[in-house]
């Protein structure tokens, strides 16, 4: 691929991957910058890209960048409901609260993103699977549990 | 009534980027058409791409064929706490200085000079930062670099227990105008220190870690980092809990 095919490329795609990137980050700065690495890895391994599903190829690659980035950052350590994106009235007291914060401590980082993009973006579970390339009956079980925990550790904390 | 496979999210963003071939196109656009479900799903993709267009960056391709970044994932950090660095990095910090002077390793190619500014935020609240800052959970660090010449920069970390993670990633810089960029501190605890570099081309983050590995110092010895291609200078971040 050729330096003007890779720019072209990035002309009709770009605008697709940060999109991505934005509802699996969960803000803008992270975002930009899952969606440059995102590009500059896919630079680098252009010559082994066989031409074929470019968009799907990019989106491969944007989900393990931001993945990496949630790993790095872990955004949700601000506050995990406002990240998530729960409204005001269902949030917890201050003692839930840190609960949610150990949740999630021990959170794996797909679980959360998989969290994240039912919640706060309310894509479907068909949607969530397809993107980290898994059955929608593993998607299914993992958002159960985290829900499940994050259920328990609300209502000890006095939650609604 | 004929049942329809479901819709991926790939195809309806081919869809909307016109990315789809002409059949897989009307066929698309009859179903939605038909179902209002399907089309509200379209209308939503359609709205966050039009947000996502908004000032898209431009895409700045390398300088040559070299791998350019390398972007490692950081497992969860440890909370063990490290105090031995401490002596060593208040004595380094003797003199504190607000804008620190160029550095840059006795091999170096590119001869380019920056200024760099540090802040730390704490609730609000900035103070300039010199060669060491003591900070914890929830701080901020800002950063700005002003570079003399055109290039990369970067901000690479490396923590006591020699783990090494990029705080922000190889942007381009342009001679004279301030780059900023921030990073919010996690809950680790021990000592880490944040190299800045300014560089002809982007920079893996595997050759800081090499450099890393070369010096065999302990990091409050580490203002540079001998080998490191670019000019850098660093801040030692001393990581403490709240009281």
């Amino acid at each position: 691929m050729t330096d003007p095919e890779f720019q072209a490329l990035y002309r009709d795609t770009a605008v697709a991957v940060r999109a991505r990137c934005r509802a699996v980050c969960g803000n803008h700065a992270d975002a930009d910058e899952a969606l440059q690495e995102t590009f500059l890895r896919a630079w680098r391994a252009r010559d082994r890209f066989d031409g074929r599903h470019p968009l799907a190829w990019l989106m491969t690659i944007a989900r393990n960048t931001s993945l990496d980035i949630l790993r790095r950052r872990r955004p949700w350590r601000d506050d995990p409901l406002v990240w998530l994106r729960i409204p005001a009235p269902e949030r917890s007291s201050a003692g839930a609260s840190l609960d949610i914060h150990r949740l999630f401590d021990e959170i794996e980082v797909e679980a959360a993103a998989m969290l994240r993009l039912r919640h706060a973006e309310d894509w479907r579970i068909s949607e969530i699977a397809e993107h980290f390339d898994t059955s929608e009956r593993t998607v299914r079980r993992r958002l159960a549990a985290a829900e499940a925990q994050a259920r328990t550790l609300l209502s000890a904390g006095g939650a609604a | 009534m004929t049942a329809h496979p479901p819709v991926s999210r790939l195809d309806l963003e081919r869809f909307v980027l016109g990315r789809l071939d002409a059949p897989a196109r009307a066929a698309l656009t009859l179903r939605i058409a038909q179902d209002p479900e399907l089309e509200a799903r379209v209308d939503r993709l359609r709205a966050e791409l039009d947000a996502a267009a908004i000032d898209l960056p431009p895409l700045v391709l390398p300088t040559d064929d070299r791998p350019v970044l390398a972007v490692v994932s950081s497992p969860p950090r440890s909370t063990r706490h490290r105090w031995a660095v401490l002596g060593g990095g208040l004595a380094a910090a003797a003199g504190v200085a607000l804008v620190l002077l160029p550095g840059g390793g006795p091999d170096e190619r590119f001869r380019g000079s920056f200024e760099l500014e540090v802040q730390h935020v704490r609730a609000g609240a900035a103070t300039p930062v010199g060669l060491l800052v003591e900070a914890r959970a929830g701080d901020t660090l800002q950063y700005t670099v002003t570079s003399a010449t055109d290039g990369w920069w970067m901000v690479a970390d490396i923590q006591d227990d020699g783990e090494v993670s990029m705080w922000t990633p190889p942007r381009r810089v342009q001679a004279g105008v301030p780059a900023t960029a921030a990073v919010q501190l996690d809950g680790y605890t021990g000592s880490e220190r944040a190299y800045f570099i300014v560089s002809e081309a982007p920079m893996e983050l595997d050759r800081v870690r090499a450099a890393h590995a070369a010096a065999r110092s302990p990091l409050a010895e580490l203002d540079t980092l001998p080998g490191l291609p670019g000019t850098h200078r660093s801040v030692l971040v001393v990581r403490t809990v709240a009281p």
